[in-house]
């Protein structure tokens, strides 16, 4: 169970982590009802995977409260005359209602919604200017974008996520798994054998660590073959190295549930602390989601002290970008850091004494 | 009995404080924690950018300085092509904008110039955005050259069949990121709190053998249950009145905009859901280890399935029909509606009537299990 547990996580994620199909679902009021009004519309339907127009209506009251319970995420009014105006070579504007509940939903949702309204009116100009003028303005920009994207040229969000899934699966249970293994030794009184012994302080850390970090890392490679294999996502950069790197990673992980152990004094206690800094962090904070550059002030702290921020960039650019080790040093350098560092931290505040 | 049941609660609620680095923490969860996650934004924002500029000439510079905050931070210019594949390697800088030789003499002699874009294709999701800010403004350059372009053969917009979009954001008009992921954070540590809580309590219990002890009271085994399960809904309670009313409107700033009764109702329904969750897992764990070991397992896909953070409409199908047995789904429903879309609880009766559902599913089951195993 242990090593079924996270590798059921992995694949939720894995396939649940949206690819390109987005089915923003939208409603359409048409006071126009024309040929035009419903090419526009057929526009929006036809982006592929974008857009899912649920509901065409020619009033508003049809679609009262469809946002309000969530149904569509955006309206789109398109003004009666809407056609008429076009026709006559008169400016016209269409509304759209976005709902905002979810901030980067209705930003990407607006940008989508542009797009497609932009092409649609670059087509109408184009034909006015042929038709009035007998030539065809819009061809002759002036700067045209030549796109090369690196590593990753069609933008395959797997190469981007599921790298990331296996780090931060491995944030999920090694720091409870640790937590709970000196917790419970400290609750149960257990712990007191150990305190008669002539076992040292780091002997007995060392040996409450190996074997998760065995079992932890076991999981990893599991995880990174079936990324490799079945997502397709290229290894580029040297496999070693990421693997060397991942037994100090996966070790701070542990050692971080051990640190929260030596603080506290009950496994229920330890167990929060250690699901609340770890469970929701490693997601929001880590650049999983969200690009670092995007943390705030406050939670940038988060951030820094979570050991899976440096493995994710590690893991993106060994696997993605191929980087050689002098691009990947600093990341090195702070996992192996992390790691030592906690481990020896638990040492320094682990009394072997009671009270 | 009532007596003998209200003693158990006080032992409970005496346990719980005792545990100063449990209260600590809970109380972590209804201030500090929502307070931080507020910090966060999902769209590009301050990108890291560098530019090579071959041309050096009005135009370029002209582009360049619309590549700016706050979409775009410009933190390299580059002098040498080599240069490129360290900075993207490295993952100082996402973006590369390349101006070629003679780009603005090209447009000043109204031919079309090559502008290129190299990104960082290993942070797909953040460089596609970032593209599409490029295009953008891109665009709008070419637009106002188009434009000057009419205007010297006097067209000017007013007479064009030009097509305007105006926009307007429904609940969170100035979409206002702090509202929503300082709502999210709340909804998620709740759970997180209310499922350790109530699974834990009882296999604690099992663990230190005073489960015996309690067996061999007077007492029956839902009085138990009941004991269990009183002073974690208060605690959540509690934590839910903190956290509204230190946090989230004061400090946030989110709007209350339906009714705070509404919520706190919706509430109740779905801590019952949750303890139901915790005593199932109870049940059938041993010891805290696999207590910890089913919560994360149940916690993280009800959190995954709950559509904060991928909505389910972008989701595979079959995941679609997963994320109506997320309780966490509702929650966060009708908790958004309630704050931000000032719904009333009788145009989400559908979602209150799936809640409860589920909610009362989970606690029989819960419930009985719960008889058939400590008796």
């Amino acid at each position: 169970m242990t090593i079924l547990a996270p590798i059921i996580l992995y694949f939720l994620f894995a396939y649940g982590f949206p690819l390109d199909a987005k089915n923003i679902p939208m409603g359409v009021v048409d006071f126009d009802k024309s040929s035009l009004s419903r090419s526009l519309i057929d526009n929006f339907q036809s982006a592929t995977n974008l857009f899912n127009v649920k509901q065409v209506v020619g009033n508003y009251p049809a679609l009262d409260k469809s946002m309000d319970l969530g149904k569509t995420h955006i309206i789109l009014v398109i003004p009666p005359h809407f056609s008429k105006n076009i026709k006559k070579g008169e400016p016209v504007t269409l509304q759209a209602l976005i709902d905002g509940i979810y901030p980067n939903r209705a930003n990407l949702i607006s940008s989508y919604a542009e797009s497609i309204i932009g092409s649609f009116r670059d087509e109408i100009l184009e034909e006015f200017f042929l038709k009035h003028y007998g030539f065809s303005d819009q061809t002759d920009y002036a700067i045209a974008l030549k796109v090369s994207a690196w590593y990753n040229s069609s933008f395959r969000s797997e190469d981007f996520i599921i790298p990331g899934i296996v780090v931060i699966v491995m944030m999920f249970f090694p720091p409870l798994v640790g937590a709970i293994s000196l917790a419970k030794e400290k609750e149960t009184g257990s712990i007191l054998n150990m305190y008669c012994s002539s076992i040292t302080k780091s002997e007995y850390l060392l040996g409450k660590m190996l074997p998760y970090i065995f079992i932890s890392f076991i999981n990893f490679f599991i995880f990174l073959l079936i990324t490799i294999f079945l997502f397709k996502v290229p290894m580029r950069g040297d496999p070693f190295t990421l693997m060397i790197v991942s037994i100090f990673y996966v070790a701070s992980t542990i050692a971080i549930g051990l640190l929260i152990a030596v603080l506290v004094n009950t496994q229920i206690a330890a167990i929060l602390i250690t699901s609340i800094i770890t469970l929701v962090p490693a997601f929001l904070y880590s650049g999983f989601m969200v690009p670092l550059t995007n943390v705030g002030e406050g939670a940038r702290f988060m951030s820094y002290i979570l050991p899976c921020t440096y493995e994710i960039s590690l893991i993106r650019k060994i696997m993605v970008k191929g980087a050689s080790f002098a691009h990947v040093k600093n990341d090195v350098i702070v996992i192996v850091v992390f790691c030592v560092g906690i481990y020896f931290l638990c040492i320094k505040l682990f009394k072997k004494r009671l009270g | 009995m009532l007596s003998r049941l209200s003693l158990l609660i006080k032992k409970e609620f005496l346990q719980f404080f005792r545990n100063v680095p449990l209260l600590a923490i809970v109380l972590y969860c209804a201030t500090l924690d929502i307070y931080t996650a507020g910090d966060v934004s999902m769209d590009v924002k301050n990108y890291p950018l560098a530019v090579y500029d071959m041309d050096l000439s009005a135009q370029s510079r002209e582009v360049i300085n619309k590549l700016r905050e706050p979409f775009f931070n410009l933190t390299h210019i580059i002098r040498d092509e080599n240069e490129i594949r360290g900075l993207i390697e490295e993952g100082t800088v996402s973006v590369v904008a390349v101006f070629p030789h003679e780009f603005g003499k090209k447009i000043a002699a109204h031919r079309t110039a090559e502008m290129q874009v190299i990104l960082d294709g290993a942070n797909s999701n953040a460089s596609e955005l970032a593209l599409r800010y490029i295009n953008d403004i891109v665009h709008e350059y070419n637009m106002e050259l188009v434009v000057t372009n009419w205007e010297l053969s006097n067209i000017t917009k007013d007479i064009l069949p030009y097509v305007n979009v105006s926009k307007r954001y429904f609940y969170n008009s100035n979409l206002n990121n702090r509202w929503t992921f300082c709502l999210q954070e709340f909804f998620m540590s709740i759970s997180l709190i209310g499922l350790l809580l109530t699974a834990s309590g009882m296999v604690n219990e099992k663990q230190f053998g005073t489960i015996e002890q309690l067996m061999v009271t007077p007492l029956r085994t839902y009085e138990i249950m009941i004991a269990k399960i009183v002073p974690m809904m208060t605690v959540l309670f509690a934590v839910t009145f903190i956290a509204v009313f230190t946090m989230l409107k004061p400090v946030i700033g989110v709007p209350i905009r339906g009714s705070i009764w509404a919520f706190f109702f919706v509430s109740f329904i779905y801590f019952f859901a949750i303890a139901g969750l915790g005593l199932v897992i109870s049940t059938i764990s041993n010891n805290l280890s696999e207590t910890v070991l089913f919560s994360v397992l149940a916690l993280v896909p009800i959190m995954f399935l709950s559509g904060a953070w991928v909505p389910a409409e972008a989701m595979p199908k079959w995941m679609g029909i997963l994320v109506q047995f997320s309780p966490l789904k509702y929650y966060l429903d009708l908790g958004n509606g309630i704050f931000l879309k000032g719904n009333s609880l009788l145009l989400m009766w559908k979602e209150v009537a799936l809640l409860s559902a589920l909610g009362t599913t989970m606690f029989l089951i819960g419930a009985l299990r719960f008889r058939k195993v400590f008796r």
